[in-house]
């Protein structure tokens, strides 16, 4: 079983379908009978009935024996493929009912393609049934005949019959919408322009063959009203109708030339052309849409796009607005024209006008109309651009459109690419012989619109922003600058400075200088003070009150650091205890508390023979800082249980009788914490009930344990070496305050002038780097 | 289950040795004193925990060479050697005598010299590094201060040290101190409250 | 019991009250302080240790926690775990010293349980919690090393310190290395406030955890904090008033 296969994907399909099981194209276009093309309306279906009709008797001529195939239709097959004779491109006689259906899908103008292989109806040359038989219809008769008295114009008026129906027009609505699109930039209306016409291949042809083809087109063309407004843009209504689908359309049922471009529309210009020219303007305003995405400039001056390839073949039609033009949507309005069979069929000629194929040459060489040649002349000048060469605009053609003024922004946004017309990707610069479909053989016959070239490389349409120098700056800027952060910089290792480091040895080289030879020179050049402070004579009667043998409680909770000072604070006060003859229970709350202890009484108090078991007790470390405070001052014999050197601490003679807090005498806290002098108020004062409490502290303290002394917690207080020097002048026992008076006394005025010194020279110094400008260091 | 436990036996122990200080003479407060006297214990058992964590600081950084490994090496000689006498001899002993009085005294009083020169040095950078009213403040006081502690060989200022500096230490001086104090207090009750009730824990995982 | 501990035990029991309840309370916006510029320095301090790969350093203090300056230890172990959190992604983890045996096994807990919390379990060592030092100067002294040695950027010194924070100053200026530092102590306060650019005073140690965003307790007892203080202000000075006209 034959198959037949689909124009539009090219699968096989089974012989008897009508469409493509895969797709849904029309297999079988429909032929329109040989009468002018009479559209009723462009929504109703009337027009497609009558246009069904036509196309019905066209596809029945098409089935016909293929002798009736005029010459002239017969030569230009020779031509292309001498091998193959018409019988491959013999279409099948349409049904009469599937007319209908051809003409449908035609009109949605998807399903059919340039290269149909079983169309129905093939053409040898673009404009050219060549499978129609010899019988032509009426219409194109008549057509051929307008053609042969006048240059083929645009249709404008005096179309044949069916042409002044309202069916006509829309029918000429849409061939002219038609035309616009391929001559309209972007705006032009995608959906208007035939799918399969879009999807023809570009062919580019010889100068010689176009005016072959355009004397042939003519020849056979009916008259055409010409157009006063004979514009440069106008491509041939002709074109369109002639590649409408592939339908061959006959004068008087096509509108004979387009129109004029969307902004200006067609008018009738001619007497005779009145009506086409209201027809067309119709067909345009009704048909008119948004242009393709080119620029207009390239469609304005391309009046060639508007002429089909196998036309511009003939009439120097500009390729490159077929390029341009826009891809024919899918969505097309009703109109019969569009119904046409898919193979691009050039407009029907008559068998009886049939130009021989020695007619050719006499066909192209008779006298093109204005508006042919004046394409034509284009085309030759834009011909074959060079590959990536920017193809200017010829200039008499920008006369002819103002270009649109698009705003600044629109124009930064514009691709460049854009602008420059796309290169066909190869230059056809032969006619490629269609393999299958009624154009077997056949070469140049399939239109090559605008829209057709499908070879053609797609534009590259750039994404690039048009930047300003300013701008390009700016970013170079930037990006230096991201670039500068992400760069690792060498981090220098920033070494102390020098001046410190001086600095620093300079206060210690002077203040051991003047500390230490006042020390070892023992030079007695600073008087006693004159007066001493109050709680320094209370410290004393406090010791003066206590009695031979009592019990005291001696704490040493100071640091081995400050022993230099509390040592020299605390021996006057211990040496009067042990004047006093008191025994002495020594505790710490420091782990170095107890050897420190051992240390100062031997050190400072070796001229009174105290001896540990008799006199004195080492009770040694008191753990639990606060809580062991409390602890002990809670229950003494609990917390403590051995001495250091491990013997019961409570059965011993200095602690004979003491079994409670209260029960020593007093309570003497030498320590270098203010803290640690509060938890001994804080913790065990209450627990001494009438004891007193005698703090010997450091100088830093004085200020925070003096409250204690001023609200009777403490009932004494000598604080560093003032105060022990004091103690010792009131006692009349010279000691450690007295050696350490004179260097004491010196040291500190060193301090206090390099202080004063230095304070002022660093309050200069920062005025002055305060005025000058901040430098960078770093 | 472990965590909340701990969590309520520690705001339990917490509330018992709190509301024992505030209500003497009550249950709470013999049990707060026993609480108290475990935690003594504790602490004294932490001293040799703290001695441990010296030992295993020093010893790793021995085991890997870092720098300063060499005094870690010292370090851990005279830990072994003072501890190990210690308990042979006893603190008592004539030797720990001697090697508290020739390195751990002398050692700390360098510091503490070493600390006297770098005093000095920050007040005399004081006003390079921040100089504003405050810092002058600062700086003036405790001049006037020094000034007045002690006479100077050449005599006795004047009013200074028997009018000046004693009222700034007893006027200006201790009521700051006991502002700063108060805010301490302030922030050592907000922050015991915190413990006490569980919400700050920073210890232990959550 | 005598007024003065009803009176303290009053004062106590509202304080956890206010304080529970600024604790649950859920409030729109956050309460605002005011700034203190060592909070905000230390943020990018730390940012930029963990960006250059160096250590933060956090000293303790060398207080007990039976001690009343445990609360300054407390205060900043909670800014610890909080660091602890942000540094888990270091290339070296923080390290911590202190002056007391409890205080460092508490500093050790607080980085596993930091690093757990992380994910980062793996990063945690027990030699990172250390004491350096059971008295003050050879604590100072113990820590010094670790200031120097071992790539030590930021180094924070918050707690319970004596003079001998004026050594940890020093040396943490000859490093060049980022400095904050709080103290309970007058003294040592004293000693920061000359040796530092932005020093931090009185109870500014205990607004540590609020400042670092360590959670809604820091915040509500920086809040019962304020409203106590405002609380003595107006005590003291009626006190003040009413003794001067011998009311009092």
């Amino acid at each position: 079983m034959s198959s037949i296969r689909c124009p539009l994907c090219g699968k096989p399909n089974p012989e008897e379908l009508e469409e493509c099981q895969f797709c849904q194209a029309r297999l079988k276009p429909i032929m329109a009978p040989m009468e002018p093309l009479v559209p009723e309306s462009t929504e109703g279906g009337g027009s497609t009935e009558k246009a069904q009709d036509l196309l019905a008797g066209l596809a029945a001529q098409a089935g016909e024996d293929e002798e009736v195939i005029p010459d002239w239709l017969a030569d230009l097959r020779m031509e292309s493929s001498p091998d193959k004779g018409a019988a491959n491109a013999t279409p099948e006689s349409p049904e009469p009912g599937k007319e209908e259906d051809w003409l449908t899908s035609l009109r949605d103008g998807s399903d059919l393609t340039a290269e149909s292989p079983d169309a129905k109806i093939s053409v040898s040359k673009p404009g050219v049934t060549g499978e129609l038989g010899g019988v032509l219809p009426e219409w194109l008769t008549d057509l051929h005949e307008e053609s042969a008295k006048e240059p083929f114009q645009p249709v404008v008026g005096d179309l044949t019959d069916w042409q002044t129906d309202e069916a006509a027009k829309e029918i000429s609505s849409d061939l002219i919408a038609s035309t616009e699109d391929y001559k309209k930039p972007a705006s032009s209306s995608n959906a208007d322009i035939p799918e399969w016409l879009a999807k023809l291949p570009a062919e580019q042809t010889s100068k010689e063959t176009k005016n072959q083809e355009a004397a042939q087109i003519e020849s056979t063309i009916p008259a055409e009203p010409s157009i006063e407004e004979s514009k440069p843009m106008e491509s041939p209504v002709l074109t369109m109708a002639g590649i409408h689908d592939g339908v061959p359309v006959q004068d008087g049922g096509l509108p004979k030339e387009p129109t004029a471009p969307a902004e200006n529309p067609p008018e009738s210009t001619t007497s005779e052309g009145e009506e086409t020219s209201d027809l067309l303007s119709d067909l345009d305003k009704e048909t008119a849409g948004p242009s393709p995405e080119k620029p207009p400039e390239t469609l304005v001056e391309d009046t060639s796009a508007e002429i089909p390839e196998w036309l511009s073949s003939w009439s120097v039609v500009d390729r490159s607005t077929a390029e341009t033009s826009p891809e024919p949507a899918a969505e097309k309005s009703a109109s019969p024209l569009e119904t046409l069979p898919s193979s691009s069929t050039p407009a029907l000629i008559p068998d009886d006008e049939a130009l021989p194929g020695a007619d050719v040459d006499e066909l192209l060489s008779k006298e093109m109309p204005d508006w042919l040649s004046s394409v034509g002349a284009e085309e030759r000048e834009q011909e074959k651009p060079a590959d990536g060469a920017e193809i200017t605009l010829p200039p008499e053609q920008d006369e002819s459109l103002t270009p649109a003024e698009l705003p600044s922004w629109v124009q930064a946004m514009r691709p460049l690419e854009a602008v420059i017309p796309g290169v066909p990707l190869k230059e056809v610069g032969e006619k490629i012989p269609e393999k299958e479909g009624p154009l077997a053989g056949l070469s140049g016959i399939l239109p090559t619109g605008p829209a057709l070239d499908s070879t053609r490389k797609p534009h590259p349409y750039g994404i690039k922003l048009q930047v300003s120098q300013r701008q390009q700056e700016g970013a170079a800027l930037l990006e230096t600058m991201l670039a500068s952060e992400s760069e690792p910089r060498p981090i220098t290792a920033p070494t102390m400075e020098l001046s410190k480091r001086v600095l620093r040895w300079a206060v210690a080289g002077i203040l051991f200088v003047v500390v230490g030879v006042s020390t070892f020179t023992r030079i007695r050049i600073t008087p006693m003070a004159g007066s001493y402070p109050p709680q320094v004579g209370a410290a004393k009667d406090v010791i003066n009150a206590l009695s031979a043998s009592d019990p005291v409680l001696l704490v040493f909770d100071y640091q081995p650091g400050l022993s230099g000072e509390l040592d020299a604070a605390a021996a006057p006060v211990v040496d009067h205890l042990m004047l006093r003859g008191v025994h002495l229970t020594l505790l710490s709350t420091s782990p170095t508390g107890p050897v420190l202890a051992e240390r100062f009484l031997q050190k400072t108090q070796s001229v009174h023979d105290y001896q540990r078991g008799g006199q004195y007790i080492n009770l040694g470390y008191l753990p639990g800082g606060s809580a062991g405070v409390l602890n002990f001052a809670l229950n003494p014999t609990n917390a403590i249980l051995l001495t250091v050197d491990g013997q019961p601490a409570w059965k011993s003679q200095p602690l004979q009788g003491v079994h409670l807090l209260s029960d020593f005498a007093a309570l003497i806290i030498i320590t270098d914490n203010a803290e640690t002098g509060r938890s001994w108020i804080e913790q065990a004062g209450t627990f001494l009930r009438s004891s007193p409490m005698v703090m010997v502290v450091s100088a830093q303290t004085e200020p925070l344990l003096l409250p204690y002394y001023e609200s009777n917690q403490v009932q004494g207080l000598v604080s560093g070496l003032v105060g022990a020097a004091a103690y010792e002048y009131i006692n009349g026992r010279p000691a450690l305050g007295y050696q350490y008076w004179d260097s004491f006394s010196i040291g500190l005025l060193a301090a206090e002038l390099i202080i004063l010194v230095g304070g002022l020279w660093g309050l200069r110094t920062s005025i002055r780097s305060r005025r000058k400008p901040e430098v960078d260091i770093g | 289950m472990r965590k909340p436990l701990a969590t309520a036996i520690a705001i339990a122990i917490g509330s018992i040795v709190l509301l024992g200080y505030f209500l003497p003479g009550t249950l709470l407060f013999k049990i707060r004193l026993e609480l108290v006297h475990w935690a003594v214990i504790l602490t004294g058992v932490a001293v040799l925990v703290g001695v441990f964590n010296l030992f295993s600081v020093h010893v790793e950084k021995i085991r890997n060479r870092q720098k300063g490994s060499v005094y870690s090496l010292f370090l851990i000689a005279s830990l072994l050697f003072s501890f190990l006498f210690g308990l042979a001899f006893g603190p008592d002993h004539v030797t720990i005598r001697l090697l508290f009085e020739a390195v751990v005294i002398p050692v700390e009083a360098s510091l503490m010299a070493i600390l006297a020169v770098t005093l000095i040095y920050a007040c005399i950078r004081l006003l390079r590094k921040r100089l504003d009213l405050m810092a002058v403040i600062f700086l003036a006081t405790a001049f006037l201060v020094l000034l007045g502690t002690a006479p100077f060989p050449f005599g006795e200022i004047p009013i200074l040290g028997s009018l000046i500096r004693p009222m700034i230490v007893n006027v200006p001086a201790v009521a700051g101190a006991r502002g700063i104090i108060l805010g301490v207090a302030l922030g050592t009750l907000t922050t015991g409250l915190r413990i006490l009730l569980g919400t700050d824990r920073p210890y232990g995982s959550n | 019991m005598n007024w003065v501990s009803i009176t303290g035990l009053i004062f106590v029991l509202l304080s956890t009250g206010i304080l529970v309840s600024l604790s649950l309370w859920k409030r729109k916006k956050p309460p605002t302080f005011r700034d203190i510029p060592a909070y905000t320095l230390l943020d990018k301090e730390i940012g930029l240790a963990i960006e250059d790969g160096s250590r933060v350093h956090s000293s303790l203090g060398r207080s007990s926690l039976l001690e009343h300056g445990s609360a300054a230890s407390f205060a900043a172990l909670g800014l610890l775990r909080r660091i602890s959190e942000l540094t888990s992604v270091s290339d070296q983890p923080p390290i911590a010293t202190s002056g007391d045996a409890a205080l460092a096994v508490l500093t050790q807990d607080v980085f596993q349980s930091a690093y757990q919390t992380s994910g980062a379990g793996e990063q945690y060592h027990p030699s990172t919690g250390r004491v350096t030092g059971l008295t003050p100067f050879s604590y100072a002294a113990g820590s010094l090393p670790a200031m120097r040695d071992e790539n030590v950027s930021v180094n924070i010194l918050l707690g319970s310190f004596g003079v001998e924070a004026g050594l940890l100053t020093d040396t943490a200026e000859r490093e060049n290395s980022f400095i904050l530092a709080a103290a309970d102590g007058l003294p040592a306060q004293a000693i920061l406030y000359a040796s530092l650019q932005d020093p931090l005073i009185g109870e500014e140690l205990y607004a540590a955890g609020a400042y670092v965003q360590a959670g809604q307790p820091h915040t509500a007892s920086l809040q019962v904090q304020d409203i106590l203080r405002w609380v003595f202000v107006v005590l003291i000075m009626g006190g003040a008033v009413l003794r001067l006209i011998g009311l009092l």
